[in-house]
């Protein structure tokens, strides 16, 4: 059965973040006045890194359970780490929760317990500030994540399969990236095919937001619609993880987000029994 | 009537010894065990730290108090001595927001009593989560507490939290009881061991007669947790399994 591989140390899995950081992310976000496109990037991709490890932390150190790697695409395509790990691809997990760019103080509201709320002080750790710069070279970055990839499974036969989330607002630059979004969901391992997923922030007013969609026919515009396309559908248990959590999804559900936080999808890899009582 | 018991443990294949972060009391078994008798074991939750932690002081807290129904009292306390154990020292950022958060851990406790009249003996059980206990008459189920199918070990459990949580008690704790006479066995079991024993039972293969190897032979668990493994018939997880036997005699 694919997607079943159990995720361990020894057998680690792979995350590969492909950030769009052309000009147009600079245009204003749908839905959150006074914020650019390029902060959602950063938002997302920063608070995702933070829930992973958080994930795999223990007081004697980080598990390695993933590796990550995260290629910025605008002015130019290449890794964007930020800080000690800048420049690297495919960095183990331990050494990205240890090496944030910076850590940043920011208030969180929570539940008190006794049907209150109190606001808290949290570390935020930072990797990654926003860019926004230059075109849209989707098929450039797709290519060089295909190739990242490749040596990936190569080293991993056996591993759960590679997941490659594309961060961007879909306006490529260089072409048609459907066809070597194809080349990456054809890699596969001996648990299955390489899952692409697309996160799409948009400047779209007319649009809510849309948690793994199932068909394009809910979907806003063309851009969105191509990401759709080019998205691997969601695995049966990250259906089974997603009803857990109560979001709405179909057996046809892909790995697509509209103007949405992809938080939920790290709820979805199991690593360890995760409590039903835990937010 | 007398009482032996005894347990088994194994980390998650990968893992060392010092990762298990289930939980058992009473650490020994030393005949003659007295009534009346408790015993507990708890499955801490790898989403957090310190869960194991947390684990133990539920199983020991468990069968020093003796009273199922006030559990819940002694939560406090428990949390109080948690909290202090975690803050002993500086942690980096993900340990500080896991600390945050807290620590989970089903709970399941056994205690079984002598009953004057009728005079019978009987085992009486408090469960949260998916720790599970089956009541064994031969090779025979007689009773399982909670009453899950092997499908329900997939989801998401509902667990005690070493921060205070909105969860009521009616919708975490869980309560039976029943008569357990010479020659019934109790196996208390973690979810792992769980699943498999729900599927044995829902397919009939009989996963009681290999239950009883380990209790004749304890080494034997170490064999059959790696075969599940190898035929993947089981999670790979920690894996606890306590067993209570009811004899003829006098306690």
């Amino acid at each position: 059965m694919p997607y079943t591989a159990q995720i361990s140390r020894d057998n680690p899995t792979c995350f590969l973040f492909l950030l769009d950081q052309s000009g147009s992310m600079a245009d204003a976000l749908a839905g959150e006045a006074g914020k650019r496109k390029a902060d959602k990037v950063a938002d997302v991709v920063n608070k995702f890194l933070q829930n992973l490890v958080i994930k795999c932390g223990r007081p004697e150190g980080i598990r390695n359970y993933f590796h990550v790697g995260v290629l910025g695409y605008g002015a130019s395509v290449g890794p964007a780490f930020g800080g000690t790990i800048g420049g690297r691809e495919l960095v183990p997990i331990s050494e990205v929760g240890e090496n944030p760019a910076r850590i940043e103080e920011r208030s969180k509201k929570s539940d008190d317990g006794a049907g209150g709320l109190v606001e808290q002080k949290i570390k935020f750790p930072i990797w990654f500030d926003p860019v926004a710069n230059g075109g849209t070279p989707m098929c450039q970055v797709l290519s060089q994540a295909q190739k990242l990839i490749s040596d990936w499974t190569a080293k991993n036969p056996m591993c759960f399969p590679p997941i490659v989330i594309n961060v961007t607002d879909g306006e490529s630059t260089d072409g048609d990236p459907t066809s070597a979004a194809d080349a990456i969901k054809t890699l596969s391992t001996a648990d299955g095919n390489v899952l692409l997923f697309n996160a799409h922030i948009s400047s779209n007013i007319n649009a809510s937001s849309i948690l793994f969609a199932d068909s394009e026919a809910s979907l806003p515009d063309d851009f969105a619609r191509l990401l759709f396309r080019m998205s691997s559908n969601l695995t049966d248990a990250m259906i089974a993880g997603a009803r857990q959590e109560g979001i709405a999804v179909s057996s046809a559900s892909q790995g697509f987000v509209f103007n949405a936080n992809l938080e939920a999808l790290i709820n979805f890899i199991d690593i360890g029994t995760r409590p039903g009582n835990l937010r | 009537m007398k009482l032996r018991a005894g347990v088994s443990w194994l980390p998650k294949r990968g893992n060392s010894a010092e990762e298990y972060e289930d939980a058992f009391y009473p650490k020994t078994f030393d005949p003659p065990l007295v009534l009346p008798f408790s015993c507990a074991i708890a499955d801490g939750a790898a989403a957090t730290s310190f869960s194991g932690l947390w684990a133990n002081l539920l199983t020991e807290r468990f069968c020093r108090a003796g009273d199922l129904k006030a559990f819940d009292q002694l939560l406090p306390e428990l949390r109080e001595k948690w909290d202090g154990e975690t803050r002993s020292k500086p942690f980096p950022w993900y340990i500080e927001q896991q600390l945050e958060q807290g620590a989970f851990a089903t709970l399941l406790g056994v205690q079984i009593i002598k009953v004057e009249v009728p005079a019978v003996f009987r085992w009486q059980a408090i469960a949260v989560g998916d720790s599970c206990l089956f009541h064994v008459k031969g090779f025979d189920l007689a009773a399982a507490f909670p009453p899950f199918k092997a499908e329900d070990l997939k989801a998401r459990p509902m667990l005690l939290s070493s921060r205070p949580m909105p969860d009521s008690a009616t919708e975490l704790y869980r309560f039976a009881d029943g008569n357990f006479e010479p020659g019934d066995r109790l196996y208390l079991v973690s979810d792992a061991v769980a699943g498999w024993i729900l599927q044995g039972v829902e397919n009939d293969t009989k996963p009681f007669v290999q239950l009883d190897q380990v209790v004749r032979n304890p080494d034997f668990f170490l064999a059959l947790i790696e075969r599940l493994l190898n035929q993947r018939e089981l999670k790979n997880d920690d894996f606890t399994l306590l067993w209570v036997e009811a004899l003829s005699g006098d306690v």
